[in-house]
């Protein structure tokens, strides 16, 4: 399964992060990159955490606190992690000026393909499937489950998929077979 | 202060985190902020935040996860009202 999610920091309605909201998210076996401040720290744990949950796709209610994020090393652009909640999982982060992707899965991890996207309506989830559609080519359509947990249908074939959006981001990614 | 007085003022605190307006129209206690409201998840805690500034209040973070619907936030309210 796969899960993940993008921060936009550039919205103006994220309010300074420090050390107590860090400890709203944080769980006693959570590793962080070093010589990243606070700020930046809760919200590579924050993409984390759900990109962690997403991709567990379980019906339980989403405890940041309780999902554990290891950074372990980085290569290239991507921050390497080992999550573990209710499997243990790899991901990784990409923390650039203006924003934070973030995915996690129990498959390779190589095998995760995403897109990012503007938007620029209020109806976000609606707008990042049409961006989508769009980019990819009619082949490609996302569509929503029974759970509302979405799915990629490419020429016939139905894949796990997930997608974050937040402020004037989004983003789909999926593992390709 | 209320109950009625801190669901009509909460509605103030959460409206800018709603993209789609038209959903604070009917807001009941059962409304789920993130489901119901589609709110973001990553503003949660900026509302918590502005609640804490708006009530004068310190709101610990196993209240956090009591508060998924306006009903639930109200009566976190009220309780650290009560406590401070």
């Amino acid at each position: 399964m796969i899960g993940v999610d993008i921060v936009d920091l550039t919205d103006p309605l994220l309010k300074p992060r420090s050390r107590r909201e860090l400890g709203f998210i944080s769980h006693p076996n959570d590793h962080y990159p070093k010589g990243i401040g606070e700020e930046t720290l809760y919200w590579l744990l924050w993409a984390a955490k759900e990109a962690i949950f997403k991709a567990e796709r379980s019906e339980e209610a989403f405890s940041p606190k309780e999902i554990e994020v290891m950074y372990s090393k980085t290569v290239g652009d991507r921050l390497l992690y080992r999550g573990r909640w209710l499997n243990e999982i790899n991901g990784y982060s990409i923390l650039k000026k203006d924003n934070i992707i973030s995915v996690a899965t129990t498959a390779n991890i190589e095998a995760v393909k995403w897109n990012t996207f503007k938007l620029n309506t209020s109806n976000q989830s609606q707008e990042l499937r049409d961006c989508f559609q769009r980019e990819m080519g009619p082949g490609f359509q996302v569509l929503s489950e029974v759970a509302g947990l979405p799915t990629i249908k490419h020429d016939g074939i139905t894949i796990p998929a997930s997608i974050s959006h937040h402020h004037h981001l989004g983003i789909v990614a999926w593992v390709e077979s | 202060m209320t109950k009625d007085q801190i669901k009509a003022e909460i509605k103030g605190v959460i409206e800018p985190y709603v993209m789609q307006k038209e959903l604070l129209d009917n807001l009941s206690d059962e409304i789920q902020l993130i489901g119901d409201l589609k709110i973001n998840s990553a503003h949660v805690v900026d509302i918590v935040l502005d609640i804490e500034e708006k009530y004068d209040i310190t709101i610990d973070d196993e209240s956090i996860n009591k508060m998924n619907t306006i009903g639930e936030a109200i009566e976190v309210i009220l309780e650290k009202m009560k406590k401070d």
